[in-house]
């Protein structure tokens, strides 16, 4: 029983000595560290549109809202776990979990994001083929690949539907 | 037209930390039976799963259980690796097992404060829970969060344990928090308040641990020498080794020595494995979904964690069974607490380590009087502390 | 012989025509068929004579039958031999091994919940997990159709 009682008093002394454990947050800031998985947040000038982060989100979170001349990618805060998928799977690095993790907010606004992006519509029939940024970027993935005579810029501002129409026609027209 | 109208409290409260129905039987002060009663959150886990992708379900499993959450998506990896015949890159391997015993540690540390809290010494309580906190920190460093670490997936884990960064503060908190934890098991075991508290209640016996089929510490402390990591090595564990802790005595203060024991054994396992950790990616693409069946077992850190998944060959699974350790292991509060006084009860039902790891409300049922009353988890821990204030 | 070998010829001789066949993808894992009438034979040379452990139990709905899998694991080999059997969606029933094995008691009453497959002579049959005003023949895990 003394050891036990000597023991308990050199632990009160080793307390004594050293600094209190906790912080008085939030009083005093405690970032997170490097690394922490916190609130996600887009870079507007990388994101093409292409709703990778839409299709691979866990908890569905992450939405694509296209209405004609534009398409909004948007993610709720409320739904997000925090996972990481989304920034996995972006091919142009766009979308990023920053270590904000303090979502506390009194306004609606706060708790949605989203990114616009402008969608390119069809030459021929008008309809919406995809956002501008993406077209553009399979247009010089595609002029890359091909003779500068074999690309055919009016082709390629057609959606798959008029392609297919044309082409026929010029197949016909014995043009091709 | 007046319409009367109870307000329930309890299983679910505010106050309450996680759901469950305990009802006693009392003789005076002698429990002679316990009705247990389950289900207050279940969320149909295997459901949902049985309706999203593989790449989604990890996300979902990992949030079966806040403490073992590693534990869940390591064991669902495994047994679609199993089923689809993947073979997990080593450096992978490696880190599974390191952040698998980290697990161990932090889990084993917040039972024991829980469990001194319930004995009243909310002292020791404070120390276990100041010592757990640096293992927190590293999660927060290595996986980017304290729970729910989304480091495993199908094919290997997601993010890689950095030799200048992580290494060296993984190394650094674990020689922090060793002597610390071996003082801390020395103040359980020589203190005799503490012991009286705790040896020779909640006997469970070797032949009704086997009946039970109870697994983890319960069973080890009961004389059963079973563990997942020795006898069917996963992860890393062939090539690091696991020196496996098992007492005969079947009481709770057997069991709180080997959960103390192993977490001491973890800190070696984890530097075992810095040492030995080989270069090379740490992820596995996987290729093709195949038909089969894939069964994972894990040593979580309350028993063996199984999980069962059928693969139809299409992106989702046909079935996912999972079974979690405690499972089995609460069933034996049964046998454990009868006999046992009603200040003892709450101790035993906490000595099994459920998941859920509190009771919202203990009914108690007087056999004699046959009056029923309700009484939460706090009021008999403190009626405990009341009557032996003396000691 | 190996431990799977052994296992394999103790169940032939015991269950006789109710054992079908088995498979093993490697030297831990074992799926051995065998007729419903003979899993409490079983259940006992699994335990009393291998030292087996009750895992757990999985049911899976295949439409016209459900597969039932109990799986046993032998710590001492690190083997998982998984015994299947199947029985018919219409009035599924099994006989319970819950007096051979009390750990099978929560895992049978489970399976009865989620599956709707009635545990023959399960000494406490009741509901684990879903609320009490759950629909009383509503399984949620069967499928529908």
């Amino acid at each position: 029983m003394r050891t036990v009682k000597l023991r308990i008093i050199a632990e009160v002394l080793r307390s004594l000595a050293s600094r209190a454990y906790t912080l008085k947050y939030p009083r005093i800031a405690s970032p997170a560290p490097q690394g922490f998985r916190g609130k996600l947040e887009y870079d507007i000038e990388k994101c093409t549109g292409c709703a990778a982060c839409v299709q691979n989100c866990p908890a569905s979170a992450l939405k694509s809202i296209s209405d004609g001349d534009r398409r909004t990618i948007e993610v709720w805060y409320g739904k997000c776990i925090y996972c990481g998928r989304c920034e996995e799977v972006c091919p142009e690095e766009a979308i990023a979990l920053t270590t904000t993790y303090s979502l506390i907010t009194g306004r609606k606004e706060d708790i949605k994001s989203s990114v616009q992006l402008e969608v390119s519509r069809c030459s021929r029939c008008g309809r919406p083929i995809s956002t501008a940024r993406q077209i553009d970027k399979v247009r010089l993935q595609v002029k890359d690949l091909v003779l500068p005579e074999e690309y055919d810029a009016y082709m390629s501002s057609l959606c798959l539907d008029c392609r297919k129409v044309v082409q026929a026609g010029l197949l016909l027209a014995g043009r091709i | 037209m007046s319409i009367e109208a109870t307000l329930p409290i309890g299983p679910y409260h505010p106050a309450l930390k996680e759901p469950e129905f305990f009802k006693l039987f009392l003789d005076g002060e002698k429990v002679v039976d316990v009705a247990i009663r389950l289900g207050y959150t279940h969320r149909g886990i295997e459901y949902l799963a049985q309706r999203k992708t593989y790449n989604e379900i990890p996300f979902l499993v990992e949030r079966i259980c806040g403490i073992c959450s590693n534990v869940h998506p390591m064991c669902f990896c495994q047994a679609v690796e199993e089923a689809w015949g993947l073979q997990v890159p080593d450096r992978a391997r490696y880190i599974r097992t390191i952040v698998g015993e980290l697990e161990r540690i932090h889990s084993h540390l917040l039972w024991a404060g829980v469990a001194a809290h319930i004995i009243g010494y909310d002292t020791l309580f404070m120390h276990f829970w100041r010592h757990r906190e640096p293992v927190c920190e590293i999660f927060e460093v290595l996986t980017g969060n304290r729970q729910n670490y989304a480091m495993n997936c199908i094919g290997g884990v997601r993010r890689d344990i950095d030799p200048t960064k992580h290494k060296a503060l993984i190394l650094e908190t674990l020689s922090q928090i060793r002597p610390s934890l071996v003082r801390l098991e020395k103040a359980v075991t020589e203190d005799p308040v503490v012991r009286a508290r705790i040896e020779n209640i909640g006997v469970l016996s070797k032949d009704q641990a086997r009946k039970l089929c109870v697994v983890g510490p319960v069973a080890r402390a009961s004389g059963l020498a079973i563990d997942v990591r020795k006898d069917e090595p996963y992860a890393a564990y062939k090539e690091v080794g696991v020196d496996v802790k098992v007492l005969t005595e079947g009481d709770v203060l057997s069991r709180t020595l080997v959960r103390l024991l192993e977490a001491l054994e973890s800190i070696e396992i984890i530097r075992r494995a810095l040492d030995a950790i080989p270069q090379g990616p740490i992820r596995l693409e996987p290729k093709q979904i195949v038909p089969g069946d894939g069964i994972g077992k894990v040593e979580a850190p309350r028993g063996e964690d199984i999980h069962y998944v059928r693969s139809n060959g299409t992106d989702i699974p046909e079935r996912v069974k999972i079974r979690a350790p405690s499972y089995m292991n609460v069933p034996s509060i049964a046998p454990q607490i009868k006999g046992a006084s009603l200040a003892d009860a709450s101790l035993i039902i906490a000595a099994v380590d459920p998941c859920f790891c509190c009771t919202e409300r203990i009914a108690i049922v007087d056999v004699k009087t046959k009056r029923e009353s309700s009484v939460d988890f706090e009021s008999l821990a403190r009626s405990w502390r009341r009557k032996n204030k003396h000691r | 012989m190996s431990h799977i070998a052994l296992l394999v010829e103790k169940l032939r001789s015991v269950l006789g025509d109710r054992f079908q066949r088995y498979s093993t993808i490697n030297e831990r894992r074992a799926y051995v068929y065998i007729r419903k009438e003979g899993i409490r034979d079983c259940v006992r040379v699994l335990f009393d004579q291998f030292g087996a452990r009750l895992s757990t139990i999985s049911a899976v709905d295949r439409n016209f039958k459900f597969d039932v899998l109990y799986h046993f694991t032998i710590d001492q080999e690190g083997l998982v031999a998984s015994v299947c059997l199947s029985t018919p969606k219409q009035a599924a029933s099994l006989d319970s091994v819950t007096d051979i094995l009390p750990a099978a008691n929560w895992i049978e009453r489970e399976v009865q919940e989620l599956f709707g497959i009635k545990f023959v002579g399960h000494p406490s049959p009741g509901k684990l997990l879903t609320s009490d005003d759950w629909p009383e023949d509503e399984y949620p895990l069967r499928r529908i159709g």
